[in-house]
């Protein structure tokens, strides 16, 4: 092989390689400046697949354990009864990919990016109620939760097992469409000045 | 000063552009080649009920999720066509899988893993927040199988290029071994971020889930701290012996006894199988030479 060849193969093997432990090393802390050279670089790590957002390297999350958080659904046909979404899974080889579905709406939680995370639930539920089967379920509320007794994951219960993380029901509207409306949690009071009529 | 140079530059050109026989490769394509094959017949299965239309995570949630259109979040990269025709899961997964059986089998030259790390790429960018443990190490190993596939070996057409070593063989190797020791690297760093990793209850917590392989009743708490400081252990032992050839020997029994601990406690066989292909690039087994074809 030539200098000039060897030379130029040597520059281009130099920047992937730091641009690989500039990825992985980003996913975990990160400075601007390494903030800037990842976004002038993402023609190459994104269009080439190097660049991994969340990369799952990390065995223990802070916010997630594997079976630690779930999602649950109250059927119309079924009130008062909660069904995790990982025992309406038809395809097994499906679960390990839905299981990272919980863990991405647990971060979304843990962010407070609700909007993420309706978007999140919107898809499941769409999925649900749009399935092939004729026993598709009707969701009337839904609900993620940490969970704190593992064993009681199998089955459907009527109570949270664990911190509820998200809970809404189900708004319907006429066009077909629906929307979240979230459960407003028991220990929040409105505050005198959000009161109406109050004057500050 | 120039002679440290002089050095220096003979021992990089030594340890990249050496030529190498391409049977150094040829458990690495076939492993990865294998891998590819059982990710896309799960695909095949689950792909459309997981990203087709009325999927759990439809195109909303995932154009949301790469923050489409948001400025620095180089969302206008993410190209896979599973965007725009959501009812092609079935097609990208049939086509993987022809091209994951031609890696394995050594047909169709560089074509192969090319075919295979698109369609792997297509799934990826269209979900990557679902990207699961094996699935970033496995479109690395494919992408550096493009550069050269190894394969002269174990293949089915053997005689269809010459087993001479060459430069590019060495290339791809040695690809494939920084990009492991990278991943290793972070691997550790990020476990030691975490404090249940350094206070033994990491492995604790990963026994946890009812339905486990190990007993998670609190009389074996001594287990999980054995298990958690086993990780940490081997992890470091692998970095330790890729940088020291002659402890090659006990590098791979740490790389064993690693993926050991991957499948105790995480259950993942697939992970623990791309980990295995990947550490076959760091510690080849002993392949013997193929004998040549008659013309």
């Amino acid at each position: 092989m030539s200098l000039p060849r060897q030379i130029c193969i040597s520059t281009l093997l130099i920047m992937h390689l730091v641009f690989i432990v500039l990825t992985y090393a980003t996913n975990w802390r990160r400075s601007s400046l390494e903030d800037k050279v990842l976004v002038s670089m993402q023609p190459y790590l994104i269009g080439l697949n190097w660049y991994q957002e969340m990369l799952p390297i990390e065995w223990v999350s802070e916010n997630y354990k594997p079976g630690g958080v779930r999602i649950t659904i109250e059927n119309a046909n079924a009130p008062n009864s909660w069904t995790s979404i990982l025992d309406l899974t038809s395809s097994h080889s499906a679960r390990s990919k839905i299981e990272r579905v919980i863990h991405v709406s647990s971060e979304l939680a843990s962010a407070e990016d609700l909007q993420g995370l309706t978007c999140l639930l919107k898809s499941v539920v769409l999925h649900l109620e749009k399935g092939r089967s004729p026993n598709a379920p009707i969701v009337t509320r839904i609900r993620l939760e940490k969970v704190v007794n593992a064993n009681a994951t199998d089955n459907a219960t009527s109570d949270a097992t664990g911190d509820v993380l998200y809970e809404a029901s189900l708004a319907r509207f006429p066009s077909g469409e629906f929307g979240f409306i979230p459960k407003v949690e028991s220990h929040r009071s409105v505050r005198a000045n959000e009161a109406i009529g109050v004057n500050p | 000063m120039i002679s440290s140079w002089r050095t220096t530059a003979r021992w990089w050109c030594d340890t990249w552009f050496a030529p190498l026989a391409p049977r150094y490769l040829a458990a690495v394509r076939i492993g990865a080649g294998l891998v590819a094959f059982i990710h896309f017949v799960a695909l095949l299965i689950s792909g459309n009920e997981l990203l087709g239309p009325n999927g759990w995570f439809d195109v909303d949630a995932g154009r949301y999720l790469i923050g489409n259109e948001v400025a620095g979040t180089g969302s206008v990269y993410r190209w896979s066509p599973l965007y725009r025709y959501p009812g092609s899961v079935s097609s990208f997964a049939g086509l993987g899988l022809l091209a994951s059986l031609a890696t394995i089998a050594g047909i169709g030259s560089r074509l192969a893993p090319l075919l295979a790390w698109i369609c792997l790429c297509t799934f990826q960018q269209r979900a990557p927040l679902l990207t699961l443990l094996y699935e970033p190490l496995l479109v690395a190993l494919m992408a550096y199988l493009i550069v050269e596939p190894g394969r002269t070996t174990w293949s089915i057409k053997p005689g269809l290029s010459s087993g001479e070593p060459r430069s590019s063989v060495r290339i791809t190797r040695n690809l494939i071994v920084c990009h492991f020791w990278i991943w290793i690297a972070f691997s550790l760093c990020s476990m030691l971020a975490n404090p249940v990793w350094w206070n033994g209850q990491a492995a604790w917590q990963l026994m946890q889930p009812a339905g486990g392989w190990l007993p998670n009743s609190e009389g074996w708490q001594w287990l999980g701290q054995w298990l958690t400081h086993w990780v940490i252990v081997t992890q470091a032992a692998i970095l330790f012996c890729m940088l020291h050839s002659p402890l090659q020997w006990l590098g791979r029994w740490m790389t064993y006894l690693f993926l050991l601990a991957v499948l105790l406690l995480l259950g993942d066989w697939m992970y623990a199988s791309i980990l295995l292909v990947a550490s076959l690039a760091v510690w080849p087994i002993p392949i013997p030479r193929q004998k040549t074809l008659p013309s």
